[in-house]
């Protein structure tokens, strides 16, 4: 066979149409002959340059299409292009300069000036929209870039997958990932994924992971399964990535979203919004179940083009964050220099509808052999009530949800008579916790030490924390003879709203409640700022901080007979920023050894201090004190500035 | 692009009006974005849009279905890129006239292949696109542009060969 043959049938073959009746002479060449297998070589890279190309903005033309065809009858022209119009696509065609206006990023170009008005609307449109969802179809193209450096898997070092995701409310949810990358010669594992959610059960299956900087060499092969059964509703760990369909969390405070402007996708009119990575990350959470995915760093800049109907999000982007400290970040991941222009992740829905799911769909395709059994069973209120001896209490305003599922655990190490139950609408849900067993030194729930007081009204006194990546709002409330712990999606003035319409009356915890022991003698009590002072003379508070931080928590940290003071401020908006900016001072104490192995020396009120930037902390020893601030929503300069006005 | 629904084709046929607006809001991305590979220009590529759904529409009656309404579709949007392009050739040599192209200095990779692509010929060109960028079979991509599939299979190999050596990587270049 002459090489001309044989390359005419590569290039056949890359286009899915081979010749089946060709003898084995063609592999018997292609094995031997080094200008053919380059010949192949060649023609992927091409078509990997050909589609690397990002998508164009496509503006929407239905309207303009549709005026026309209604006028069909009137028999209106076609619109001419103006004579100044053709002499630049003329002149373009010329100069083949049209290619530099399809090579625009890859998010759709934002046309006009951002409404204002919108940007406080947003999360309440967001909300509103999410709670009439019940079915959603949706593939998305994505492209991921610098997964290995060195070497590069392709000459762009570009993965690409294809998303499937299905979901019918409340909580059926399947998404399929596929690995479209040609990886080179070697054990590359192929990063597909599988998850699926159906009401107690939940499953996901992808490769066995090892870190992306060893590949190829530490892949084993094999897969990663896992399983769950006798899952509660709307488990947190057991997880449904519900923002992939309406971003809710994402979007759930309006004070971290900057509106970047407005575009299409897909045709359709999108708003497009900027926030940080680390404000995205429900976005990112179906990803991030498993397989292997490269890094983003906390600022990174997320752009998310919103569906102006539907509120889905049809694309989304990472870009890099500027900086030293990025760069930096860059090199201890084995990342190459990125520059800020290039995204270095962009899903983009290829297609989407609402459409009921047909006949017979099921999102469960993994076997479901070996599941963990979470323990939770679904009852009716008769049996919850006759399994824990009494009858579960109920708010009166549910904010629109509708009851769901209810029931009882089986865990051994939880309160017998536990209760939950559930109530949902569209994507929103809200789930009621309570025993009437409580004998534990600490909150009933899964709330942690940065839970603060709420009144409710009549019913008294519940302890609310924000959410975080895994978890809802939560709050805890402790009556006699009563423990609630409530968990819910809805916006915060809704979820304290439902909360008030509890007929119970929550009182102030006990004191000892507020006190968290931690493994290595540490004692972390929760108190008021002027008890702080008490304990620590040498406190210093910020007189500046970023626009809208608040007082938040304020902790006495008790260690070896040395006591500090750590105080936080939060934005209330702000969900899932971690702890928003932390103050820690403790006299007679060290600089303490760094976590991070890259640490940078920085003058800070007269005195040598030190910056961790993965950590976004800034600490330093003044007067014999060991003071330090950290707030990953800061880079070093925000961090000095609320470090000098410390008073 | 995403086949629509027989039934919703159906009723467009018939001219509901509705019907025909949905297959438009289902398929314009598509049309414009092949119109835009093909006549490489954003404001021309809107125009082509608008004129393969005119045309469509106008159409709609006669087609029965032997292939699928995407490749139908993409059939006439690809004939009205043509038409475009022959309109354009004639204000090109006019254009030249009023003001000297200028070229777009990019030495990237990426701007290297766009400008191999955009120097094919135009028969070269839109198989191209239509397999490689828009993923589309040789079966399908012979009805859209009319030709027997075993064509396409000798234009995509020259193409790829043209492509190879207009990035200097003709036979005896380097290994990638």
């Amino acid at each position: 066979m002459r090489c001309e043959a044989v390359q005419r049938e590569l290039s056949a073959r890359l286009d899915g149409a081979p010749n089946r009746r060709l003898s084995g002479a063609f592999e018997s060449h292609l094995a031997t002959c080094a200008p053919c297998t380059a010949f192949q070589a060649r023609a992927d890279r091409i078509r990997e340059l050909a589609r690397i190309e990002p998508a164009a903005p496509v503006p929407d033309l239905v309207s303009r299409i549709m005026a026309e065809v209604q006028g069909e009858g009137r028999r209106r022209p076609v619109r001419q292009l103006a004579p100044r119009e053709w002499r630049r696509f003329a002149a373009a065609f010329a100069a083949g300069a049209a290619a530099a206006a399809l090579f625009v990023g890859g998010l759709p170009g934002v046309r006009r000036g951002p409404d204002p008005a919108l940007a406080t609307e947003i999360p309440r449109l967001v909300f509103e929209s999410s709670t009439h969802v019940t079915s959603f179809r949706a593939t998305f193209d994505i492209k991921e870039s610098n997964f290995v450096p060195s070497p590069p898997l392709s000459y762009l070092n570009v993965r690409r997958f294809v998303a499937e995701v299905a979901f019918e409310s409340p909580e059926r949810f399947h998404a399929v990932i596929k690995d479209r990358t040609r990886y080179p010669a070697g054990p590359w594992p192929k990063n597909n994924l599988v998850l699926g959610v159906d009401r107690d059960r939940w499953s996901f299956e992808g490769p066995a992971t090892c870190p992306r900087e060893s590949l190829p060499d530490c892949a084993v092969g094999g897969r990663d399964v896992r399983s769950v059964q006798g899952r509660e509703p709307f488990d947190g760990d057991a997880l449904l990535p519900a923002d992939i369909i309406v971003p809710v969390r994402t979007l759930s405070g309006w004070d971290r979203v900057r509106i970047a402007g407005e575009g299409s996708v897909i045709g359709r009119p999108v708003i497009i919004v900027e926030l940080a990575y680390r404000d995205a990350t429900p976005l990112f959470a179906y990803l991030r179940t498993g397989g292997s995915w490269r890094p983003f760093y906390p600022l990174d800049r997320v752009l998310v083009s919103l569906d102006r109907e539907t509120w889905f999000p049809l694309a989304y982007e990472v870009l890099p964050a500027v900086g030293a400290e990025r760069d930096r970040w860059a090199v201890q991941n084995s990342l190459p220099h990125e520059p800020p222009s290039r995204a270095v992740f962009v899903a983009r829905a290829r297609r989407f509808d609402t459409e009921p799911q047909p006949k017979g769909w099921t999102p469960m395709d993994v076997a479901h052999r070996g599941a963990r059994d979470e323990g939770f069973s679904d009852q009716s209120l008769a049996g919850v009530t006759a399994s824990g001896g009494y009858r579960p209490v109920l708010p009166a305003d549910t904010a629109g949800l509708r009851p769901y599922r209810m029931g009882t655990f089986t865990s051994r190490d939880r309160p017998p008579d536990e209760a939950l139950v559930s109530f949902t609408r569209g994507l929103s849900w809200l789930k009621i916790r309570q025993t009437r067993s409580w004998s534990q030194p600490e909150p009933f729930g899964d709330v942690g030490a940065l839970a603060t007081p709420v009144r409710l009204g009549r019913s008294g006194v519940a302890y609310y924390e924000p959410a975080t990546t895994t978890l809802g709002r939560r709050m805890w409330i402790h009556a006699p003879g009563l423990d609630l712990y409530l968990e819910s999606n809805l916006p915060r003035e809704d979820f304290v709203r439902v909360a008030s319409s509890l007929p119970v009356r929550g009182v102030v915890a006990p004191r000892r409640w507020l006190v968290h022991r931690l493994p290595g003698g540490i004692t972390v009590e929760t108190t008021s700022l002027a008890r702080a002072r008490a304990a620590a003379p040498y406190l210093l508070l910020p007189r500046s901080l970023p626009f809208g931080y608040r007082l938040g928590p304020v902790h006495v940290v008790r260690i070896a007979g040395r006591t500090g003071v750590t105080v936080f401020f939060r934005r209330p908006g702000t969900e899932l920023d971690g702890v928003g900016i932390r103050f820690h001072q403790a006299a007679g104490e060290p600089l303490p050894p760094p976590v991070d192995p890259d640490v940078l020396a920085v003058r800070v009120r007269g005195v040598t201090g030190r910056y961790s930037p993965l950590r976004a902390e800034l600490e330093w020893v003044e007067d014999g004190v060991y003071r330090s601030v950290r707030g990953t929503a800061l880079d070093l300069t925000g961090l000095l500035r609320v470090a000098e006005s410390l008073r | 692009m995403r086949e629509p629904e027989p039934q919703i084709v159906g009723r467009a046929r018939r001219g509901d009006i509705a019907a025909f607006e949905e297959l438009v809001r289902g398929c314009q991305a598509d049309v414009y974005r092949l119109a835009l590979h093909l006549v490489r220009n954003p404001t021309v590529a809107e125009d082509v849009t608008q004129e393969a759904f005119l045309h469509a529409y106008r159409s709609l009656r006669r087609f029965r279905g032997q292939s699928k309404f995407s490749t139908w579709l993409y059939r006439i949007t690809r004939n009205c890129a043509v038409d475009a392009i022959r309109r354009s050739a004639r204000q090109r040599r006019l254009a030249q006239e009023v003001s000297p192209p200028a070229p777009v200095p990019d030495s990237s990779l990426r701007a290297a292949i766009a400008d191999a692509i955009d120097s094919l010929p135009t028969e070269l060109r839109e198989a191209f696109v239509l397999i490689e960028v828009f993923g589309l079979s040789y079966q399908e991509t012979a009805a859209v542009l009319g030709v027997i599939p075993g064509t396409l299979k000798s234009r995509m190999h020259r193409t790829r060969r043209l492509l190879m050596e207009a990035l200097g990587e003709g036979e005896g270049a380097d290994e990638v």
